[in-house]
């Protein structure tokens, strides 16, 4: 609890669980109709998914697209107070490494390298799948080793 | 259009596998192994604080501050202690017992290692184990 700890850390935001499987449930509709597409329409949907992501990774999880599209739905469709809240920080984390990956494949695509590509958008359609289907994050596992490894807490 | 199958074919590929890995690393993950390999030493149990007092069988449950599954885990272990009188645990962080977590090669969190009175390691698991496989490990250490 001190307070060189990073605010990102330190800070008791917390989201509802069901969040982020419901953003990676919309991610992996939106990568599989892309892979299925291809061509410019594809490499336009990847592009989306990218700022997606970008926009959860620097601006907060609370201003995510999914995450807003998710707040309309609870509303909407009354589902109820959340079952459970975890901390932003691990499924931040996640994003930015769809963002990474994402920003890959539109590099890979912008030299050329369509296949390299495409294999790029198949992992995150893959973790994004994992996450939705089974409530597995690969990214937050990764985030939690990471703070141990650095002894950042 | 032969492409299109093709791509379609490889979409539903991408999925099954990733279901397929999810379903196996869930039933891993809710398991409780019977891992009697390492134990923990009195300066051990001292140090993350678990007094077993009359208790048979203890639990330890190695977690960190952003873990969000490690609530369910709590959750878990709290329930059985208080079915179970012959039982106790407590919560350590990962980052305060290196260690531990060194010497056990505990590299997720959370992970729970169940204990007899001597310190021997008879179950550990890495997840949020089912309450039945734990109660059976503590059944079978009793």
């Amino acid at each position: 609890m001190s307070s060189s700890t990073p605010a990102e850390v330190d800070s008791p935001r917390r989201i509802d669980v069901r969040g982020p499987r419901f953003g990676a449930t919309l991610t992996s509709v939106v990568l599989a109709t892309a892979i299925v597409l291809q061509g410019t329409a594809g490499i336009a949907l990847v592009a989306w998914q990218w700022f997606v992501f970008a926009v959860a990774t620097f601006a907060g999880l609370r201003y995510s697209i999914y995450g807003n599209v998710f707040r309309w739905a609870k509303r909407r469709f009354d589902l109820g107070p959340p079952p459970a809240t975890e901390p932003e920080g691990p499924p931040r984390f996640a994003q930015l490494c769809g963002f990474a990956v994402t920003t890959i494949a539109l590099v890979a695509f912008a030299v050329g390298a369509t296949t390299l590509g495409w294999v790029a958008v198949g992992i995150v359609l893959a973790l994004s799948v994992l996450l939705a289907s089974t409530g597995i994050c690969i990214g937050c596992e990764l985030y939690v080793i990471g703070q141990r490894w650095l002894g950042d807490r | 259009m032969e492409a299109v199958i093709i791509r379609l074919v490889a979409v539903a590929a991408i999925v099954g596998i990733a279901v397929l890995v999810g379903r196996w690393w869930h039933a891993w993950s809710t398991q409780v192994r019977r891992d009697t390999s390492g134990r923990l030493t009195a300066r051990d149990l001292a140090a993350v604080g678990l007094d077993l007092g009359q208790a048979r069988t203890g639990a330890v449950l190695v977690g960190a501050r952003t873990c969000a599954p490690c609530d369910q885990v709590k959750d878990v272990l709290g329930g059985l202690a208080r079915t179970r009188g012959d039982f106790a645990w407590v919560y350590a962080d990962a980052a305060d017992h290196p260690e531990l977590t060194g010497s056990l090669r505990i590299l997720r969190v959370p992970t729970v290692l169940v204990v007899t009175r001597d310190g021997r390691i008879v179950g550990r698991s890495s997840g949020v184990p089912r309450v039945e496989a734990l109660a059976e490990v503590l059944d079978a250490a009793a």
